[in-house]
């Protein structure tokens, strides 16, 4: 069995997916999208997974061809649009890395945009008694924004803080996000928004020592169910390919 | 106090202007032996009346005092292996205007060798924030003989 893996835009969840293929019994291939018709043909994969929009890129008419973007179509899969009927649930990158590092401490931390970081929470932010970390890949001038960070160091700062500030996900999102999954994992106490009172309420109390973690899935469930491993193979036993598909899950944690 | 100022360059902005002119009326009437480097040396705010050197120098630069006023020159100035004492003269928050990561924002800030002077409270708090260290103290102005008198 070969498979080429073929990536268009550099894409972190892709990765991850793709990732799930590497301890499998099979030739693996990587590339770029302007791989030519000529190359694909001398490595003569079996199956070719791709992250393009264009349907038409992938001409090899010998291999099974598998898109993880946003087009409607039956071999194509979404992880963005729950609404797809190829969509993918958030999964997790398993990893073993040591999560404590006294570097990423602090009471509150919230990963992702200050502009989506609701009004409520400024009385926290301007409490300097409270260390508030926000992290980011783009910089806003706030006080509490403190840089940005590789994505595998993200899970440090969700172990590390008495709370997660979580965004309430939106009503096409399912309940579960892939950030909300990682937060878990990480062994974080997440902090979703739903309403500002109740908000602010759960963060002083996540403050105060108060565990949510037992409001959502447990990590157990999430290591046996919501991993790349999981989702890959769900892709595949889609597609029809059940014994790659169980390969897959049996390379889980290999 | 045997003190060496690394800038970016010498040209237009108001941390360049504060500084050199507060070198400029120190050394008029002060055997101190003040010096800067910069990385550029290809234009000047005012003129500078002391020593200007190419950014190399801080490498043999012993026994004094080696100031800079930004985290990726507090960077340099920790890399070179002399007996200077380091100080970062926190102009401003580095990272809320650049995009750093946090990792090695927090390694610089927290060098057991570099001391830090912020210009506010605000700055203070910011640092405190990122990585929980104190400065030295606040100085609002640059003035050469407060920063030294913190630095005591």
């Amino acid at each position: 069995m070969k498979i080429l893996m073929l990536t268009d835009e550099s894409d972190m969840f892709y990765h991850i997916l793709l990732e799930a293929l590497n301890n499998i019994d099979a030739t693996v291939g990587h590339s770029s999208m302007d791989i030519s018709d000529s190359d694909i043909s001398q490595f003569d994969p079996d199956v070719i997974i791709h992250n393009s929009e264009k349907t038409d890129v992938v001409k090899y008419k010998d291999a099974i061809s598998i898109g993880v973007n946003e087009i409607d179509s039956p071999s194509c899969f979404s992880y963005r649009n729950e609404s797809s009927k190829n969509y993918i649930e958030p999964f997790i990158r398993i990893t073993d890395q040591d999560l404590h590092d006294v570097r990423y401490k602090s009471d509150i931390v919230y990963v992702g945009s200050p502009s989506l970081l609701p009004d409520c929470v400024s009385e926290f932010q301007s409490d300097s008694s409270i260390n508030f970390k926000i992290i980011h890949n783009t910089n806003i001038p706030i006080t509490n924004y403190c840089g940005a960070c590789q994505f595998e160091n993200y899970k440090k700062f969700f172990n590390m803080s008495k709370c997660v500030l979580v965004n309430k996900p939106s009503p096409e999102e399912s309940k579960i996000s892939f950030k909300l999954l990682d937060v878990i994992y990480s062994g974080g106490n997440p902090v979703i928004h739903d309403s500002d009172d109740k908000f602010v309420e759960d963060i002083r109390d996540a403050l105060d020592g108060k565990s949510f973690r037992g409001d959502f899935i447990s990590k157990a469930e999430i290591e046996e169910r919501y991993t790349n491993y999981d989702r890959m193979s769900d892709i595949l036993l889609k597609i029809g390919l059940n014994k790659l598909s169980k390969m897959v899950l049996e390379s889980k944690g290999k | 106090m045997k003190t060496m100022i690394l800038l970016d360059h010498l040209g237009f902005s108001e941390q360049n202007y504060d500084i050199i002119k507060d070198v400029n009326e120190f050394v008029v009437d002060s055997i101190d032996e003040i010096s800067i480097v910069v990385n550029d040396v290809s234009s000047k705010i005012i003129e500078v009346n002391t020593a200007v050197n190419n950014v190399a120098e801080i490498g043999c630069y012993q026994d004094g005092l080696l100031m800079c006023t930004n985290l990726i020159n507090a960077d340099h100035i920790l890399s070179v292996n002399t007996s200077s004492r380091k100080v970062l003269y926190l102009w401003d928050v580095d990272w809320l205007h650049n995009t750093f990561n946090f990792e090695w924002v927090y390694d610089v800030l927290t060098n057991d060798k570099l001391d830090i002077i912020v210009r506010s409270e605000e700055h203070k708090r910011a640092l405190k924030m990122l990585c929980g260290k104190e400065p030295l103290g606040v100085l609002q102005n640059f003035k050469l003989e407060l920063l030294w008198n913190l630095l005591e």
